[in-house]
């Protein structure tokens, strides 16, 4: 089983501001035309009163690194990803992040050994609450597998 | 802001379908999210890793379910979850389209199950995402 000895392992957590532009620019780039994104007028009347930034927004923070884990630089495929919230990202947070390895197993199909590799990121606010828990799901394929052993 | 939606379990929701993206928008989502694999931006480099051409992101695909659920309901700030499962790779030139089905309602929250096809192919699947209602 791939990264056995790194299960369980977590990331020293980074600190990461929501930036007004970086939002903006991640809306346009999603084709998302949500005003709550960009426009503050809408956004002050809204439920939460401040800019918004896109659900899949977490993608775009630095979560740092697990001492040691290298992970092959090509071939991985993303299975599965699931995202939940607390409450939404809003424009002027500052999330501290981490990243753990939560699990890794093989599984023997069709196209031969798949390995799988389940990392949990998290987001806090500075006062130590949760904001948000991404889970994302990587195969690493027979043919990444062997290029490793190399 | 929309009205809060009146779901009832079992109801369809209006498919959204999206136009093919331009690789000017899916150089800006590389420079947005900080993911710059050539897969998505390059055909010559996805061509000499054995694929047809360049592949949507998975996170631009789930970014559109998460817009389609969350504009037919009370807007993205009422999403509070969202997972997929990634089973094809999407194509810039294709339309996307996604689907939606109420699985539940009940106290102010919704379950909503959610598809993405291209050209008849499932690229996403077993979507599920969880929303504030009402």
């Amino acid at each position: 089983v791939l990264y056995m000895e790194f299960v369980g392992l977590r990331s020293e957590p980074v600190r990461n501001l929501v930036e007004r532009g970086a939002v903006r620019r991640f809306a346009e780039a999603i084709a998302d035309p949500s005003p709550l994104y960009v426009d503050d007028e809408v956004a002050t009347r809204s439920r939460y009163g401040r800019l918004l930034a896109p659900p899949t927004f977490p993608r775009t923070f630095d979560y740092g690194r697990i001492e040691g884990l290298e992970l092959p630089s090509a071939g991985l495929i993303h299975g599965e990803f699931h995202i939940s919230y607390e409450r939404p990202l809003l424009v002027g947070d500052e999330i501290l992040c981490r990243l753990q390895l939560k699990d890794s197993y093989d599984k023997r199909g069709r196209r031969g050994l798949l390995g799988f590799l389940v990392f949990e990121r998290t987001g806090e606010d500075s006062g130590g609450a949760r904001i948000f828990t991404t889970n994302d799901v990587v195969v690493v394929t027979d043919a990444v597998r062997r290029g490793m052993d190399t | 802001v929309s009205e809060a939606p009146r779901w009832t379990t079992g109801e369809a929701l209006r498919e959204r379908v999206l136009p093919p993206v331009d690789r000017m928008r899916l150089i800006k989502y590389a420079g947005a999210s900080g993911d710059f694999n050539p897969i998505h931006i390059d055909d010559e480099f996805a061509q000499s890793v054995g694929l047809p051409g360049r592949i949507l992101h998975g996170l631009w695909m789930m970014a559109q379910v998460a817009r389609a659920v969350g504009a037919a309901g009370d807007g993205p700030d009422a999403l509070r979850s969202l997972a997929v499962q990634f089973r094809g790779m999407g194509f810039p030139e294709q339309e996307l389209s996604v689907s939606a089905t109420v699985k539940e309602v009940s106290d102010g929250t919704a379950i909503v199950e959610a598809e993405a096809f291209q050209d008849g192919r499932r690229i996403i699947r077993k979507g599920q995402a969880t929303l504030r209602v009402g």
